[in-house]
Order: structure tokens, then sequence, then C-alpha cells
């Protein structure tokens, strides 16, 4: 998109009025005229130019389209430090969103009678066609065994079951990935 | 670079005409005139400068190895380059199609030469995909990576998928691709063994079932929810095992089936398993106290 803004700053007749002679006055509006089209598209321009160029100094939605050939320095990813979950009954759901950030940070809170399943949704994937991955940093309260799942067509690396079975209180780290959207989540472990 | 359009604009005389005077100056208007149309012209050009030069929100960005530096990135995904099934011999791979590679393999010898990578000095990595491309046998084929390669780990050249599965590497370099880093992630199976439940079906020769999708997979307590499982080879005679339990389906077709679930205990995992004379596949799904029979819609939030 080029600007416009010549369109009519070029219709502004700067050679009126005419030295020596009787004017018409229809030229003064004429290029008053000009001047206020050239004003609104100077205007548009540069609000469509706010409204979609890129600030440093806010937060700025890309809606997925694309930044390539760059080279990224001092960058980091959005860390989300859920509030404590406790495994009350003996199993627990925990819903994590992919949009609100890339790393999540869950502490368990394991029942104290028992066995403790809590099972991960992920949700909000980037679209198909995208790469999208999401770290999930567990850590139970106790060495009471866990069933750790995470819903959906899942297969981590290493395990033959998308449920796993913890007992420790070290951290348990997921890197979780998927490029359809959510539809198969692979994913690694690392404890 | 600020605009020079205010060293015209601030030349504009705009005490012309003055109030009392009969007879104007017409080259005074002028002069005007063509400081506002030339003031205007600046303008066009720095718009476009900038139009040209800014990044947008809603285009594609190209930066020219430009840095971004000091950002959080929130909800952020890579571009992924599958390329499809491919044949023996050396497969290229261009960096800058994307961070996230896929292809689909038969039995053979492959080697991948990754191109393009980002200038030296820059970390750039790529992850690598590599699926077998029949989902009824297994291939066996050797891998490799042309150029300077350090394997972290044991360099496993030849490996062995089963049907329809995938093993994953990790690549990167710091010298725009003169020595490059390998890292095996490990290979994952769609031939999931039953988790909770009963064991799989025996080979019948055809090809075995897969499950592409299962919705929903969180169920409610008081059961009655329509799920549909989505697939491949649900030959005639295909039946669904809920826990290792054969359960009555609704439709059925060789890509789809429908079944109604039965109540179960809140924080159950269940095993699904489609079975079929050529051997069973499974995925498993959840129940959840807080969603009630019927549609099955819900189940963000929970007790946190």
């Amino acid at each position: 998109m080029a600007s416009t803004i010549t369109l009519y700053s070029n219709q502004i007749d700067i050679n009126y009025p005419v030295v020596g002679q009787d004017n018409d006055t229809q030229g003064f509006r004429n290029n008053f005229s000009a001047i206020q089209s050239a004003f609104a598209v100077a205007s548009s321009e540069l609000s469509s130019l706010q409204d979609n160029g890129v600030k440093l100094t806010e937060t700025n939605d890309f809606n997925y389209n694309t930044i390539k050939n760059v080279t990224l320095q001092n960058t980091s990813e959005l860390v989300k430090n859920r509030a404590l979950s406790t495994v009350s009954t003996s199993y627990a759901y925990v819903s994590v969103d992919y949009t609100e950030a890339t790393y999540h940070k869950c502490n368990l809170t394991l029942n104290a009678s028992g066995t403790s399943s809590v099972a991960f949704s992920i949700i909000n994937w980037p679209p198909s066609g995208n790469y999208g991955r999401l770290y999930l940093e567990l850590t139970a309260s106790s060495t009471s065994t866990s069933t750790i799942s995470i819903l959906g067509n899942s297969k981590i690396i290493g395990y033959n079951t998308a449920s796993v079975v913890f007992n420790q209180t070290s951290s348990i780290f997921y890197e979780l990935w998927t490029i359809d959207n959510g539809t198969t989540i692979y994913g690694t472990i690392t404890s | 670079m600020a605009t020079s359009v205010t060293n015209i604009s601030s030349t504009i005389n705009i005490n012309f005409p003055k109030f009392g005077e009969s007879e104007s100056n017409a080259g005074e208007f002028q002069a005007n005139f063509k400081k506002i149309a030339n003031s205007f012209n600046i303008l066009g050009k720095d718009i476009n400068n900038f139009i040209n030069e800014s990044i947008k929100k809603t285009d594609v960005n190209d930066f020219g190895t430009n840095i971004i530096k000091s950002a959080v990135f929130q909800n952020h995904s890579y571009r992924v380059n599958d390329i499809g099934s491919i044949d023996n011999g050396v497969i290229t791979l261009n960096y800058r199609e994307g961070a996230y590679h896929k292809c689909r393999i038969n039995s053979g010898f492959y080697t991948f030469n990754i191109t393009n990578w980002a200038q030296r000095n820059t970390l750039s990595k790529i992850r690598l995909e590599i699926a077998n491309l029949s989902t009824a046998t297994t291939s066996t084929s050797f891998i490799g990576f042309s150029g300077k390669i350090r394997y972290f780990g044991t360099p496993t050249a030849q490996i062995s998928l089963t049907r329809d599965s995938s093993i994953f590497y990790d690549i990167w370099t710091t010298d725009g691709g003169e020595t490059m880093s390998v890292k095996l992630l490990g290979s994952i199976s769609d031939a999931e063994p039953v988790y909770y439940g009963g064991g799989g079906g025996g080979g019948g020769g055809g090809p075995i079932p897969t499950i592409t999708s299962m919705l929903p997979s969180l169920w409610g307590i008081t059961g009655g929810e329509l799920v549909t499982i989505n697939g491949t080879n649900f030959i005639a005679g295909t039946v669904v095992k809920v826990s290792g339990i054969t359960i009555s389906t609704s439709t059925a077709s060789p890509t789809d089936i429908t079944f109604y679930t039965s109540g179960g205990t809140a924080g159950l995992p269940v095993s699904v398993e489609v079975v079929t004379a050529n051997g069973s596949t499974s995925t498993y799904a959840f129940y959840y106290d807080n969603i009630g029979g019927g549609d099955g819609g819900g189940g963000d939030g929970g007790p946190f």
C-alpha cells in the first residue's frame, strides 16, 4: 500500500491567483478543498499506521501473521504461575490455556489419603499448520503416587501411555507441542 | 529519521493577507499554496517510507535479519514446513521455510541436508519430525545429516518406525550451518498400548485401525454423552471397548464411530479401544463430575 496523499496535494493550484488579473474566488475554494482532502488522506493513513503498526511501548497482537528473517536478542517467553492445585478427592482437572503463556508452573497438593490423578487439558493451541510448544512444570507436595495425564490424543516420547505415574516431589517438566491445533499432542518428560 | 515537513510548512505565511488591506499580493497566495502542496508531498513520502519500512500486525513482516530485542513473547507459534512423502536420497530442508519440518518416509536411506541457516553467531534451530509413511507396516531406515555434525547422545543412524509412528530430532547451529548439532529426542508410535483396560487384538493381515480424534475426551459422570471417534480402517465387525468392556455403538462407518457414554466415577481415566479383526488401537477419556450428561460441552475451569 502506498500513500495517496499526493492525489489531492497535486490538485492544489500553486499558480493561483494569477498576478495582475481579476481572479475567480472559486480558485480559493478549489484549493482549500484539495487541502482538506489531503489532510483527510493523511489522517486516514496515519490512523491506519497507528492501529496496525507495531509499537515499542505496547503489547502487540499479530493475530498469527508472520515475522520472518529476524534475529532475536534478549527475548523471553511469558510464564504463568498457576495457583496451588489441590487434589482434594483423588483427582483433579486442570485447564491450561496456551495463549496465556509458554511456560506454565503448577504446584500440586496431592490427595493425602491415597493416589491422585491429575488430568491436564491444553486449550487454545495455535492454528493447524503452526508449530506451538508449551512447557509445563509440575511440583508435587508429596511422594504419594500421582498419575499425570495429558488429555486428548497425546503421545509422550519414551512412554507408551499418555498417563504417567510419578512418586516424587522434585519438579517434573513436560515439553508439549502440536502442529495441528492440538489434534495430536507430542511431548517429552524430564523428571 | 524525523520528518522534514515542518521545514517547509513552518515558512507558510500565516499572517497573509493582512487585515485591513484591500489589495493582496497574488504572488504571496501562490507562494503559500506552493508551500502547502510541497508540505503534503513531503508528508506523503514520509508516510510511504513509514508504510514500507515499519512492521505491521496485519502483514507478513520480513526483518531482513534485523534484531528484535527485549521482547516478551506470548501465544506465538512457528511455521511448519511439511514436505510430505519423500524418496530415498538426499533431502534438502530450507531453514527459512519453517522451524518445524515434517516428512514421511518408507524404508530406505535418507540424508538430510539443511540449507539457508541464519547467519553466524546467531542460534538457529529446527525440529524435524520423520514419520513412517505406512500406516500398516514397520519401516527400517538409515538417517543421516550432511555436513559437519555433532551428535548429542548416541547417533542413531538406523531407525525402525512402526506403523504410523514418528521420530523427532532437534538440530541447531550457531555458525551459519558450518557445524550442526543434532539431538535425537526419540520416537512415538500411534500404536499405543491400552492404558487402563484390555489388551490389543491380534493381527489379521489387513490395515490396523487408527484413531485420529475422540470428542469429547472429558466425560460427565452421569453418562449419556454422545462420543465420536474419528479414524481409519474401521472395518465391518469393529467393536469399541471402554476399559476393556465391549459397548454398543450408535453409528459406525470406516472413518467414524459414535456411542453414548455410561456413567462413571469422577477422576477415573478410562481406555477407549477400537478393535477390529486386524488389530486394535486405543485412546482414553477421563470422568469429571462437573460435567452433566447430554451434549458433552463445558469442562474448562476446574476446581482450582
